[in-house]
């Protein structure tokens, strides 16, 4: 596969890889017939060892997509290839409708309709429920959208398989005058070429105070390690039921800060230590932490903020909002995440995409999306005093808004590297069979 | 008037054409993509030619679900929570399909109709159902309590017995139903002429009852387990600890994402592989059932 230089346009599309990684079975037979009788069993077996690789497999500074992997010390521009350029600037909007595929429950249906209004067209929204269905479906060309939302750690492979346009930035005028700095030129994406920021989230824990009353995260050493602590709580303690969030928070607890490593032993010390808090505290893996500490199944939990935002409309009558606590480290050294927004290659509807993306990053629909999503968007005048006094979260929770101080501070988990993905994957398998 | 050879045979061919497409091809497609490859996008690439199939997923799988291999805790509890729950189904279904079948008489429409009740609501509606009943505070430990179970169990969090009662609840109705029908369509003279024959009536149905519906308890026992085997969900919604992992939440696993997927593929034919083995059994039990009865 050509080697796409940073910031270049004549990379070449990442074609599928050569098949030098993977022994077929073509090859074993060929190997068997040359060897005759002489080749036993077991030097079959062997020469099939090690066809599970992944494709490629051993590159520490690249991706799945074969693009460099941004850090936030190793800033990234993506690149930009002759065959996927951005629209030209100063074009009509199109007729619509325009093709809006996003997670469920992501959107704020009066949003929507204040973009039809806005410019006179319809917005149709489609929805998925994991990355991986998205890809699967946006690879297959079977599907035309126009605006897509991913998670940070796919931007890249989303780039190098074309799946994405580069971004007319003439159309988004709010990128620059609302976006925090920090992410309208992001490490992951230099000069915001392929995407602009959606939400942004931080990965904390949440409890129930009234059954914990003892515990005050802020007040220890390690907060991570008080669910290594709670046998005495087992079977009401529950981690995300997510492979990177999980890990993620072990290699934390481990003094780890690198959430993206590929170093073996510390991947390796991730899951012995999740195996360890399976076995002792009877851990739950859900995404449903919201349901779960709401009707106190759950005590202890790794929650995302956005949940924890939106936690009052779960609470069973009789339940105050100020039974939830949630802690996430206030000088901003913990997990964060955020999704993005982006025009599709091919999208029919291209300069109203854009349109699209410019809407959304208006602080005044932000408010309006987050009262119903509870997610936020990075925007500077997006501050919790502002989400308080709209009265959006309880005053208990404003610890789940985050400031751009924090974000800047904070353990972004972005794509991993080949050989990180596969450690990452197969230390969540065993996890997840212990 | 005599038909030609092939007109009773074509009869067939929907069928034919039905399994070719619904059955064979997918079956084909998730082979090829155990003995495929993963594209840059992190998508699995099936391998259609059988000359340039890539064995290691399909090799990693089997190795797995061995005793000592990655996926053998999955195995063992897929093993035993079907066993326990199929256990189960015939324990409670066996009865009610035996009186609905002998003894119901004019109730039997209705009794019918209340056994097919639960198919109207969707199986995931159920089992959030049994959430609700199954919680800290739900209905189940509040009966417990109150008859003087101080601390009665934590139902939801990686408890075995839940994901059995839950499998149970789930699936009994396929097992009653064509249980039922083996019952209602035994000769009643043959019970009569056991009992004339001085059978008393535990032998009578030990002797004749029994092994007339187990063609029919094997046909439910398969329509049950078949399911089960692949069932995820249920255990995801019920517990959600990797204490109750089964095979088919293995693969749900390797299958959404990550580099994995052909080994996800892989893992589909190993529990396609063990339900083979159970309907070779299935086949050859009812070929031998039949011949004993012609």
């Amino acid at each position: 596969m050509p080697s796409v230089e940073r910031g270049s346009v004549d990379g070449e599309p990442p074609g599928q890889r050569a098949p030098e990684w993977r022994t077929t079975r073509r090859r074993l037979l060929t190997r068997a017939a040359g060897a005759a009788l002489a080749l036993s069993s077991a030097d079959l077996l062997a020469a099939c060892s090690n066809t599970t690789t992944p494709p490629g497999g051993s590159s520490p500074n690249r991706g799945p997509g074969g693009l460099e992997l941004g850090r936030p010390d190793n800033p990234v521009a993506l690149p930009i290839y002759r065959d996927n350029r951005a629209i030209a600037s100063g074009l009509e909007p199109e007729a619509g409708p325009l093709q809006v595929y996003n997670w469920a429950e992501y959107l704020n249906p009066q949003v929507i309709k204040g973009f039809e209004a806005k410019y006179g067209v319809d917005v149709q929204l489609s929805t998925f429920s994991t990355m991986d269905e998205a890809i699967a479906k946006l690879s297959s060309t079977a599907v035309q959208f126009d605006v897509f939302v991913p998670t940070l750690p796919f931007i890249s492979l989303l780039v190098a398989g074309k799946i994405i346009q580069p971004i007319n930035h003439s159309y988004i005028s709010n990128l620059r005058r609302n976006v925090w700095r920090s992410l309208a030129n992001p490490w992951y994406d230099v000069g915001a070429r392929y995407s602009v920021p959606y939400t942004v989230y931080t990965t904390g824990i949440g409890w129930r105070n009234d059954k914990l009353p003892d515990f005050h995260p802020e007040r220890l050493a390690n907060p991570y390690d008080f669910f290594w602590q709670s046998q005495n709580i087992s079977g009401r303690v529950g981690l995300l039921d997510d492979e990177r969030e999980a890990l993620s928070m072990a290699l934390l607890r481990n003094g780890i800060t690198d959430v993206n490593t590929d170093d073996p032993s510390h991947v390796q010390a991730a899951e012995n230590a999740l195996v360890q808090l399976v076995n002792t505290v009877n851990l739950k893996f859900t995404t449903n932490d919201y349901q779960h500490l709401a009707d106190a199944s759950i005590w202890l939990h790794q929650s995302w903020s956005g949940d924890i935002a939106g936690i009052a409309y779960y609470l069973p009558k009789g339940t105050s909002p100020s039974q939830i606590s949630y802690w996430w480290p206030r000088d901003g050294r913990g997990l964060i995440d955020n999704d993005t927004l982006t025009v599709l290659n091919g999208a029919k509807n291209p300069v109203l995409a854009h349109l699209f993306l410019d809407y959304i990053l208006d602080l005044e629909v932000a408010l309006e999306n987050f009262s119903y999503t509870v997610y936020q968007q990075p925007l500077t005048g997006f501050t919790p005093q502002k989400v308080l006094d709209a009265g959006l979260v309880p005053s208990n929770l404003t610890d789940t808004i985050l400031r751009e101080d924090q974000f800047r501070h904070g353990y972004v988990e972005a794509a991993l590297s080949e050989l990180g993905l596969s450690e990452w994957e197969t230390a969540w398998a065993r996890v997840k069979s212990t | 008037m005599t038909y030609p050879r092939w007109y009773w045979r074509a009869f067939a061919f929907p069928g034919v054409i039905w399994l070719c497409l619904f059955v064979v091809v997918p079956a084909y497609a998730v082979l090829a993509v155990a003995m495929g490859s993963i594209d840059q996008l992190l998508q699995p690439v099936p391998t259609w030619n059988p000359i340039d199939w890539n064995v290691g997923f399909v090799l990693e799988a089997f190795k797995g679900v061995v005793p000592g291999g990655q996926y053998w805790g999955a195995v063992r509890n897929t093993l035993l929570f079907v066993a326990a729950s199929l256990a189960l189904c015939f324990a409670i279904g066996y009865p009610v399909a035996y009186y609905i079948a002998r003894h119901a008489r004019r109730t039997k429409a209705l009794l019918l109709v209340l056994l097919v009740v639960p198919f109207w609501v969707s199986y995931l509606m159920r089992m959030l159902a049994w959430i609700g009943l199954l919680a800290p505070d739900g209905y189940v430990n509040q009966v417990l309590q109150h008859v003087g179970f101080a601390h009665p169990p934590d139902w939801l969090n990686g408890n075995p017995l839940s994901v059995i009662i839950a499998l149970t609840y789930g699936y009994i109705p396929y097992f009653i139903l064509p249980v039922y029908a083996g019952l209602d369509r035994i000769d009643q003279s043959l019970l009569e002429a056991s009992r004339d024959l001085g059978g008393s009536p535990i032998r009578t149905f030990l002797r004749v009852t029994l092994p007339l519906s187990w063609p029919s308890i094997l046909a439910g026992s398969a329509l049950i387990v078949l399911p089960m085997f692949g069932d995820y969900y249920t255990n995801d919604l019920i517990s959600g600890s990797p204490h109750t992992n089964m095979l088919g939440n293995s693969v749900n696993l390797l299958i959404q994402g990550g580099p994995q997927k052909n080994l996800g593929a892989a893992m589909v034919l190993v529990l396609m592989t063990i339900l083979a083995v159970g309907m070779a059994y299935y086949l050859w039990e009812t070929a031998r059932q039949s011949r004993r009865l012609t």
